[in-house]
């Protein structure tokens, strides 16, 4: 008889755990049939739009995987992108070489978005402070002091005119100046494949984290801090640094999409880079399969969940119609999926019980 | 006159009996003392009384009326009331509010009376002698002003019978005092008490009558002043409980584990020398601090005074993971609370504590995992299909297996188990202790926290009886009965003692 229970309990394989690839797929077809002819091009470039909300959505299903929450991802993209710009155009009037003017400005959006990061961490983890709260409290301060800072600052630091940031360019002997080596990058192709520089970063930095999640012991303290913290705890699990760690990472992730939003704009509006990106990853991860409860789903199902709003908004651009009605069919996207998730394993159930 | 006759109660829940025809009768004026072990149905009866549950049979008269399978609000509006040992105040809402709560004076227009409740209340504060603001919120109250709130709030709604479950685990030697005497002005003016508790002190000291109930039978009733602390304990107890006898003597090593004048939350000044291979049963009653003793060792409650050494050196900085790198390892209580992690799979359950021991190599080896969790499921005996079903799949017993092998796991040499069989069928059980006997016998040191004394009896080497935080005695194994273990668990020794012989 215990056999038999055992049996019954298996998990499956089951078509609302992997609700993510259906979606992708099925509003993939609608893009190729309302496209009417879709090049090669036209699908990596689902990639190169996904890249930045991509990253930001994959930090933010770990977090939720341990289930806290980050409200602050779109804040630190627009902050670090924000004093990115600053940091860059000193360097550029100092007469340093392009490619170590690159390099360094690409560190400091790494180094400064896990530094934003970690504060969020301290004050969860540590402090022990509820993440949705400290986390709406830096959004707002991260979001206003990259505001404040771009009319405070000189037009000689801000590289444009009031209240926006740029990348200037500079007139150089040889070869391509800074801004133009990092546009150059950014909006870069893989040759032969025809696939965008930002996308392949994307997804290799995706590859690693789902590689993290799934195959590492750091990857499994997070679910089981999710799943049931004080178990996690009486396990051994340092509950407080996983989750000042992951809230560490998150902030990392938002610095790569800082530098990737550099290198592909080459200039930053405070007042809108970023803005409403928390809002769109959460959206990712819930439609990847995570649960909002922490410690079930994968994440790979988030990278799914991106490329699907991405997919979204080349439908939109396709059909012709006002973009205004953008998010009101992302948002019909997002319950359709959430009622496969949440009533698909019950529909189940009840259809054994009743036989 | 008896205000309340309880005959021949019969009560089943999922076909298992827990009350087998039970009497209670109590008279007007008196505190009638209903004693019995865990689950002797003392919980069940007044539950039934409190309307709470339904009996299958018998019959309740109260105060001359026929309350048979009444409601919770007939059997309070008949003048009942039951102050739960798990409080039910709101601890957000004012004295007042609580007090009226569900009945509340309004006006007309439904406004709240307020000053007109403040005064009730202290009106019946001031009668009962209790000093508590009513305006303030109960979470500023104390352990025992909640409990004369209880209380008070019982006598303002003219209850006649009021049931106390355990009121006095979180309370002083002081506070129970003026309980006490709460209690006996009441009884004077005619209330009657049910009031169970496992402390014989207080039982002598408060009680006139008792009734005694083990497994679900009514055994005996009458007055306290007929009988001693001794005999009433026998009572309880019963004579007949079976010890498969599975023990037998060990060689042991040297102390492993020696703990010197501990203090923490719940326990103090606990010393204790314990030796590689030993098995320790620690005992005592809810509250008494046995729990709260191990987790202090493990570094999961804080310790606040005294020294532990393991394997003879002192064992400084207390936490988690340094009690890990001893090689100390705590099987908690409650496991569902604190061991299950719900949506993990039986493998990941198992090796999530010692990927913290060898977190140096970050990367899961899932051969390497595979082989231990075979090992660990030939050992254990875990009947699991594949170690990828989720830990829910098991049954109570063989997830608890799953947690002994998390630990075994760890290379850990002490083992403190918190309550290692609780809620788990008398089946699973055995198989535990035959599995303690043959871990100790490999070599490993084990203090195990129970209640259940026959299962000390099976296993254990020596036993360590608590009494509020403190060692009152340490018996050998041949010492370990249900007797001895109840009157030090109970501190009845000392009502013996203070007995004019």
């Amino acid at each position: 008889m215990t056999q038999n229970n055992l049996s019954k309990k298996r998990q499956k394989f089951s078509v609302s755990q992997y609700s993510y690839v259906f979606i992708f797929i099925a509003l993939f077809i609608v893009y190729y049939l309302v496209s009417g002819s879709l090049k090669w091009t036209g699908v990596t470039n689902i990639l190169r739009h996904s890249a930045v909300v991509g990253i930001i959505s994959i930090g933010m299903g770990l977090i939720i995987i341990t289930g806290e929450i980050d409200l602050s991802v779109g804040a630190i993209l627009g902050c670090v992108a924000s004093f990115g710009c600053v940091f860059f155009n000193v360097l550029n009037t100092n007469g340093l070489p392009a490619w170590l003017i690159f390099f360094l400005t690409v560190l400091f959006c790494l180094v400064g978005g896990t530094l934003l990061g970690f504060f969020n961490g301290i004050l969860v983890g540590r402090v022990k402070l509820p993440a949705f709260i400290v986390t709406l409290a830096t959004q707002l301060i991260y979001r206003s002091v990259s505001q404040y800072a771009s009319r405070a600052l000189s037009k000689d630091l801000t590289g444009a005119s009031a209240n926006t940031y740029s990348m200037v360019r500079v007139e150089v002997t040889s070869g391509m100046c800074a801004r133009d080596a990092m546009y150059a990058f950014g909006n870069s192709k893989i040759p032969g494949v025809e696939i965008p520089t930002v996308g392949l970063i994307f997804i290799l930095t995706a590859a690693v984290l789902v590689y993290v999640s799934t195959s590492t012991k750091y990857g499994k303290r997070l679910y089981a801090i999710g799943s049931n913290a004080k178990a996690a705890h009486m396990g051994g699990v340092n509950v407080e640094w996983n989750r000042v760690s992951v809230f560490t990472l998150a902030g990392f992730l938002c610095g790569v999409a800082a530098a990737m939003w550099l290198c592909l704009q080459g200039n930053v509006d405070p007042a809108t880079t970023g803005v409403t990106n928390e809002m769109f990853a959460i959206a990712a991860v819930v439609l990847g399969g995570v649960a909002m409860s922490g410690g079930k789903g994968q994440l790979v199902g988030v990278i799914f969940g991106a490329l699907s709003y991405t997919v979204i908004d080349k439908i939109i651009t396709a059909l012709k119609v006002d973009s205004l009605i953008n998010n009101t069919i992302k948002g019909i996207i997002l319950l359709i999926a959430i009622v496969i998730q949440v009533l698909g394993p019950q529909f189940r159930t009840k259809k054994k019980s009743s036989n | 006159m008896n205000v309340l006759e309880m005959h021949n109660i019969h009560k089943s829940f999922v076909g298992v009996p827990v009350l087998k025809g039970v009497d209670l009768a109590v008279k007007q004026g008196e505190v009638h003392a209903l004693l019995g072990e865990n689950g002797a149905g003392k919980s069940t009866l007044m539950n039934i009384l409190a309307g709470v549950h339904s009996a299958d049979d018998g019959q309740v008269i109260f105060d001359g009326n026929d309350i048979t399978n009444c409601t919770i609000a007939e059997s309070e509006e008949a003048g009942v009331a039951f102050v739960h040992q798990e409080l039910n105040l709101f601890d957000d809402l004012k004295v007042f509010e609580n007090i009226f709560f569900n009945k509340e004076l309004v006006t007309k227009t439904g406004r709240l009376r307020k000053r007109e409740m403040i005064q009730n209340c202290e009106d019946v504060f001031q009668d009962l002698g209790v000093v508590i603001d009513s305006t303030v919120t109960v979470d500023c109250l104390s352990a025992s002003e909640k409990q004369l709130l209880e209380i008070a709030k019982a006598i303002f709604f003219e209850a006649k019978l009021l049931i106390l479950d355990e009121p006095t685990t979180a309370l002083s030697n002081e506070e129970i005092d003026h309980l006490f005497d709460l209690i006996n002005k009441l009884k004077s003016e005619g209330k009657s008490f049910v009031f169970i508790s496992h402390k014989m002190p207080e039982i002598f000291r408060i009680s006139d009558s008792y009734t005694v109930l083990r497994n679900g039978e009514f055994i005996q009733t009458g007055k306290i002043s007929d009988v001693s602390a001794q005999e009433l304990t026998s009572v309880m107890v019963g004579s007949l409980f079976s010890t498969a006898e599975i023990y037998k003597p060990r060689k042991m090593g040297n102390d492993i584990l020696s703990v010197q004048n501990v203090s923490g939350p719940g326990f103090e000044n606990v010393s204790l020398n314990i030796k590689k291979g030993e098995i320790v049963g620690i005992t005592g009653l809810q509250g008494s601090g046995t729990s709260e003793f191990l987790r202090s060792v493990f570094g999961e409650l804080p310790i606040f005074e005294g020294d532990v050494y393991v394997d003879g050196k002192k064992f400084s900085h207390i936490n988690i993971r340094n009690a890990m790198r001893k090689r100390i390892a705590l099987l908690p209580a409650n496991r569902r609370e604190n061991s299950v992690i719900p949506d993990m799979s039986i493998l990941e359950n198992m090796y999530i504590s010692e990927h913290e021991i060898s977190r140096k190599n970050p990367i899961i080896r899932m051969d390497h995992e595979l082989e231990k969790y075979e090992i660990q499921k030939q050992r254990l005996d875990i009947k699991a299909l594949t170690p990828h079903n989720l830990i829910l799949s098991l049954s109570g017993g063989n997830q608890q297996k799953v947690f002994f092998a998390r630990w075994l796991n760890t290379d850990a040499d002490i083992l403190l188990l918190d309550n290692p069989t609780q809620g788990i069928d008398v089946g699973a059980k055995a198989e535990i202790y035959k599995l303690i006997l043959q871990l100790a016998e490999e070599g490993k040191t084990i203090l195990v926290n129970t209640q259940e004394i026959p299962e000390l009896q099976r296993i254990a080497d020596r036993c360590a009886v608590f009494y509020s935080g403190k060692i009152v005695k340490i018996l050998s194994h041949d010492e370990i009965t249900e007797h001895t273990v109840m009157q030090y668990a109970t501190n009845a020794i000392e009502v013996e003692e203070a007995k004019p012989v």
